[in-house]
Parts: C-alpha cells; sequence; structure tokens
C-alpha cells in the first residue's frame, strides 16, 4: 500500500511541508522583521520556509487530484529487496569506518559485499578489498598528503 | 582586440608541462565518471574539489574543467555503445547513436559524436572569448540590488524552464537556500537552523550534498534499474576515424545551427541538457529526412552533441563573468572558487586576470586533448563497463564515502551524504529536480547578503529593485520568466516530447 507513486508523492509532500516548518520555526527565533541594521537574521530564512510550505501544499494537492492516476509502484516490487540491501550494506559499511576506521572499513566492506552479491571467488574478493584500502591509503597519506580516519586498529600498528 | 592579447597571456600560463599533464589526468578522471553510473560530472567534480586545496587555484580549476569535458564525453560513449545515457546531456544522443552502433557503424557514431562535441565545445569556448570581457565589464556597474535581480533571475529561469512541476522545483530550491542558511550568519553572527547540533555550526556543505544527492542517489537508482551493460562493441580503427572526420564538413549547417542553440541555452539557465534536446526536435523539423532521424541518421547524432557541448563551455560565462552558475556542475565549480578564496564575478577579471584567461586558454587545450584522448580511449572504457554491476557498484561507494569524508574529515558527514542519498533517489523517483538545489546551496547566501546589503542600502525599502531601468529590466525578465509555467499549462504540447530538463550536466 505504501508502496504506490501516490502514497510517496503525498509523503514527501507532507515531509517537505514538515520542512518548511521546521525551517519557519527556527528562524523566528532570530526575529524576523527589521531593525536598524536591515532584515534580522531570521527573515530571509523564514519566507523561504514559507516558500517551501506553500510548494509542498500545493504538490500535496496536485498529488491528490492525480491520485487516480498516480497507482503505478513507486518501486518495482522485485526491486525492493535488491535496493534495500544495497543501501543497509552502506550503513554497515558507515558504521564500520566510524568504528574502525576507513581503510579496515574498506577492507571489510568490499569482499564482504562482493562475496555476497557478485558471488565473487573469496580469494578474490579479499585481495580487491585489500588493494582498494591499500590504493587508497596510499593516495591519501602520501599523494595528497591528506590524512583520513584510521580508527583504533590501525592506531595499534603505530599508523594514525 | 584587448581580449585577444589577454587569451595570449592566457595561454603562457597555461601552457605548462604541469598543466598540459594535470588537463590529461583531468580528462582521464572525467571520462571515468561520464561512463560510470553513480560518478556523474557534479559528483566527480564534487569528489576532486577537497583534492585541490593544496594546489594553487590555475592548476585547480584547469583539472576540475578537464574532468568535465572528460565526464561530458564519457556520457556519449555509453549512450552510443550502451542505449544508457552516462550524463542526462547524453540522452538525445542515444536515440541516434545507438541505432547506428547497433548496424555496425560504431565507430562512425562515436568519431561523429566526439568530433562535433569537440567543435561545440570549441565553438562555446569562443563566445566566452569574446563575450567574457564585455559581460565583465557590464556587470562592474552592478550594485547589490542588481546582483539580487541577476540572481533572481537564474533562479526564476530555473523555476520557469523546468518542464516538471514548478512547484517541486519551488521546494527544491527553497531546501537549497535553507540548507545554505545553516550555520553561522555572517552578518549578526547568530546561528541559524543548527537546534542545537554541534556538527551544524560550521554549515553543511554543498559538496557533502552533491556527493550525497548525485552519488548515493544515482547509485540506488542504477541498482534498482538492474544495471546490465551489454553493449555493442567498439574498435576503432584510424582510418574508420578518418573517414568519418572528412565527412562532417557535409554537415555544416547542423554545426553551426546547433552551437548557437547550445551557446544561448548554455548562457541563460537552460543548461546542456536541454540545448540537446531542443537542438535535436529542431534538427530533425529542419532536415529534408525526418524519418530517418531515430534510426541512426547522422544528424541526429551531431546535433545534440555539438549543443550539449557548446551549452556545457557556455554555462561556465556567466559563472565566471557575473557569479551566476548556469548548471549544477558549474555551481559546484563555482564553489570551489570562492573555497580557494576567489570571488567570481566582474572582480574577478580585473584582480585575477592570469587566472581567469589561463582558464579560457586551458579550455581551448583541454578540449582538444579531450576529443583525442577519447577516441583512443574508448574501447578501454567500454570494456570497463562489462565488469558487473555488483563489483563495480560498491567500489563507487567506497570512492563517494572516501569523497566524503576528505571534505573536513567529519564523520558526521558520511551519515549527512546517506541521508542526502535517500532524498536524492526519492526525489529522482519524483521528478523534483535536483539541480536548483544545488544552485540554491552554492548561490544562497550570496543572494542573501545581495539582499540585505541592497535592503540597508535603500533604508528597508523594497522600491529600490525599481530604482533604475537596468535593475527594473531584469527583475521584469525574472518575473517573466516565473510566469512562463501559467503559458504551458494553457498551451497543449504537441507530440515532440517535453525535454526532461533535469540540468544535472
Amino acid at each position: 500500500m505504501f508502496n504506490t507513486r501516490f502514497a510517496m508523492e503525498a509523503a514527501t509532500a507532507l515531509f517537505t511541508a514538515l520542512l518548511g516548518l521546521v525551517i519557519c520555526v527556527g528562524s523566528a527565533r532570530h526575529g524576523i522583521s527589521w531593525n536598524e541594521q536591515g532584515p534580522e537574521a531570521g527573515f530571509f530564512p523564514f519566507y523561504i520556509g514559507c516558500m517551501v510550505l506553500i510548494g509542498s501544499a500545493v504538490n500535496l494537492a496536485q498529488a491528490v487530484l492525480a491520485r487516480r492516476r498516480l497507482t503505478g509502484h513507486f518501486i518495482e516490487s522485485g526491486r525492493v529487496r535488491d535496493v534495500a540491501a544495497f543501501f543497509a550494506a552502506i550503513v554497515v559499511f558507515a558504521v564500520l569506518v566510524s568504528l574502525l576506521g576507513l581503510y579496515v572499513g574498506i577492507a571489510l566492506y568490499l569482499p564482504a559485499v562482493t562475496l555476497w552479491k557478485a558471488r565473487l571467488r573469496p580469494a578474490r574478493a579479499v585481495l580487491l578489498g585489500l588493494g582498494a584500502a591499500l590504493f587508497f591509503y596510499v593516495c591519501f597519506e602520501y599523494a595528497f598528503k591528506l590524512p583520513l580516519p584510521k580508527g583504533p586498529l590501525l592506531n595499534l600498528f603505530g599508523l594514525y | 582586440m584587448g581580449n585577444f592579447q589577454s587569451l595570449m597571456d592566457g595561454f603562457s600560463v597555461a601552457l605548462t608541462y604541469q598543466h598540459v599533464f594535470i588537463m590529461v589526468a583531468g580528462v582521464l578522471l572525467g571520462l571515468v565518471v561520464g561512463v560510470l553510473p553513480g560518478l556523474g560530472a557534479p559528483n566527480g567534480v564534487s569528489l576532486l574539489l577537497p583534492l585541490t586545496f593544496t594546489m594553487d587555484p590555475v592548476s585547480a580549476i584547469i583539472l576540475l574543467t578537464s574532468m568535465y569535458w572528460g565526464a561530458l564525453f564519457g556520457g556519449s560513449t555509453t549512450s552510443i555503445l550502451f542505449n544508457i545515457p552516462g550524463e542526462p546531456s547524453s540522452v538525445a544522443t542515444t536515440f541516434d547513436g545507438y541505432p547506428m552502433a547497433q548496424s555496425g557503424q560504431a565507430g562512425r557514431a562515436l568519431t561523429l559524436a566526439f568530433a562535433s562535441a569537440g567543435f561545440g565545445a570549441l565553438a562555446g569556448v569562443l563566445v566566452i572569448t569574446l563575450l567574457s570581457g564585455w559581460m565583465a565589464g557590464f556587470a562592474m556597474k552592478f550594485g547589490p540590488a542588481e546582483f539580487f535581480a541577476v540572481y533572481f533571475i537564474a533562479f526564476a529561469g530555473f523555476i520557469g524552464m523546468s518542464s516538471g512541476a514548478p512547484f517541486k522545483t519551488v521546494v527544491s530550491m527553497g531546501l537549497g537556500f535553507a540548507l545554505a542558511a545553516v550555520g553561522m550568519d555572517t552578518v549578526s553572527g547568530a546561528s541559524r537552523l543548527t537546534f542545537e547540533f554541534d556538527n551544524l555550526i560550521g554549515g553543511i556543505s554543498f559538496l557533502i550534498a552533491v556527493i550525497g544527492l548525485f552519488g548515493f542517489g544515482e547509485l540506488l537508482l542504477t541498482i534498482e534499474e538492474g544495471a546490465r551493460f551489454q553493449g555493442v562493441r567498439a574498435k576503432l580503427r584510424l582510418r574508420d576515424i578518418m573517414a568519418t572526420l572528412v565527412e562532417l564538413p557535409r554537415y555544416w549547417k547542423d554545426l553551426l545551427r546547433s552551437s548557437a542553440i547550445g551557446c544561448w541555452m548554455g548562457i541563460t539557465p537552460g543548461g546542456p541538457t536541454a540545448a540537446s534536446f531542443m537542438s535535436y526536435g529542431i534538427a530533425r523539423r529542419m532536415s529534408g529526412n525526418r524519418d530517418s532521424f531515430g534510426k541512426g541518421a547522422p544528424q541526429g547524432i551531431v546535433s545534440p552533441e555539438t549543443a550539449d557541448h557548446s551549452a556545457g563551455s557556455c554555462a561556465l560565462l556567466p559563472m565566471l563573468a557575473l557569479g551566476i552558475p548556469g548548471s549544477a556542475t558549474a555551481a559546484v565549480m563555482m564553489g570551489g572558487l570562492m573555497i580557494w578564496g576567489l570571488s567570481p564575478g566582474p572582480m574577478l577579471f580585473v584582480e585575477r586576470p592570469d587566472f581567469v584567461w589561463g582558464l579560457i586558454a586551458s579550455m581551448y587545450m583541454g578540449n582538444v586533448i579531450a576529443v583525442v584522448l577519447v577516441l583512443a580511449t574508448v574501447p578501454f572504457f567500454a570494456a570497463m563497463l562489462r565488469i558487473p554491476f555488483n563489483i563495480i557498484g560498491p567500489i563507487i561507494v567506497v570512492v563517494c564515502l572516501t569523497g566524503a569524508l576528505t571534505v573536513a574529515n567529519k564523520e558526521f558527514d558520511i551519515y549527512m551524504a546517506l541521508a542526502f542519498g535517500v532524498i536524492g533517489y526519492v526525489f529522482k523517483k519524483l521528478d523534483y529536480p535536483l539541480a536548483p538545489l544545488v544552485l540554491a546551496m552554492v548561490l544562497g547566501d550570496k543572494a542573501e547578503d545581495a539582499f540585505r546589503q541592497a535592503m540597508i542600502a535603500s533604508d528597508g525599502s523594497m522600491s529600490v529593485f525599481w530604482s533604475n531601468s537596468l535593475v527594473t529590466t531584469m527583475m521584469l525578465v525574472g518575473l517573466g520568466l516565473l510566469s512562463l509555467p501559467l503559458f504551458g499549462l494553457l498551451r497543449r504540447r504537441k507530440a515532440a516530447p517535453a525535454p526532461m530538463v533535469e540540468q544535472s550536466a
């Protein structure tokens, strides 16, 4: 029921309307009228928030009016799983990076997903992960001189 | 004329071994980015930007623009060989490019595309050379009210000329402005829209937004579509290339007309995508053999490619001279300029002519290099696409996530980028345009500053925007653009497909 185009149009319009409201409320804190120096800090964002609210209302109305037409699936039922799985893997990767640093994260994420989804042979998958981690390490530490979070594991080896 | 001398000076700045090397590297990176899904031109430029912080601005902008040309060329490769546009601006190339490739003439299709693209790009750069000095001089007379009016035109143009629902563009743009407002306000020092989150005090970087919207979002879409690249094999023999190059001048009318369309759409906020569709439509209408379009007509390749590349080049002109980017990628580049401490606009021509003309000179060379490189490496990139997406996809994820980290070394940015990814995915599926969001994020602060300064100068009276003929004309143009959708509603569109003006090139 939620996977229809109409449901998503309406939900998105409501979501953007909520954002618009948040923007308006957030700006109101800083004053939305004039003082001697011109418009107050909240003036501009407040009206932007109004713009978003009005736009969302129109989008919602248009979605409701076109309800009959918007019956198709938002995501084709066969594809929901693949999209969700792909995204979930990225989230896990992000958490891994937070906990263990970027390079360990890469070395874990790439073999895991290529083993699972691409049916890569284990040896190749691990090689890919390690190779990519090494490549990026050399790239950023030496070529671009841009140190990135290395996490506790690499810290143990004295690499900060 | 003065511009020619400046251009020669620019060449002396640009023609160093280091810069040529950077151009080659940039074009190659751009080809990769253009060919792979999930790595479009705006995203690619965003990913490279943090890496340029240690470079000098001239080298950095040469790298970014070379990548841009590479991405535009790369997008055409997949259009022709796989019927999958690598960039939104190469959608129109699939109409006749893929059928021609299917009929065994892949080499001819590719050469036609790249050669016309090179022609279009060079035409665009020529226009930039001729007009930039004039435009910058014109803009020197601008005060804050005039600048705000120009921004107003740019935004109104996006709203007015988008073929989807205009209010979706309004919402998208509004969100972009709001995102730009998050963080410290330069005028009052107040921390706006941060809601006590320390992470937001520094604001939200547009780079993170682009990586999320155009990177992760695009990847999700590709996974959903079940990317399977089964394309035509391409072997480019020198003989075929030469034969096609000889054939090209036959289409001089299409080349010139499409260049003109592209230049116009690039300078005004139309963008390369709209330019390519418009050029294709007009070419079909004006040709004697309308029916051959869609089946592999050479003009069906020449016209959109020329227009798309000349628009891509010309989009940089208002960015440099006025500070108004005409496309999402130009917006990102402009953001880069601001980060490097340069402020695009007329003053840039006065304060840093070496930068501006070095950049313009590099555009000539960059495009020539791009045409040569793309012809040489097409089989390689085509082969790269045969790697299953289940392997390439995660690699692109790693690139995007790493890119998010390079911006400010904050883990929070990764999650931010993921959130943008979801938004980008949903927005794209529901036809909310993303380019206005990026544009608003990059220009938001400047537009607000211009507004505030104009208001301060006029003691709070809105009449400052109607105070002289220049600013009044511009405001009227903007209002006119805003009202275009109303006319669209009253008119029925004809059978010609309405261009999907995504403008994310």
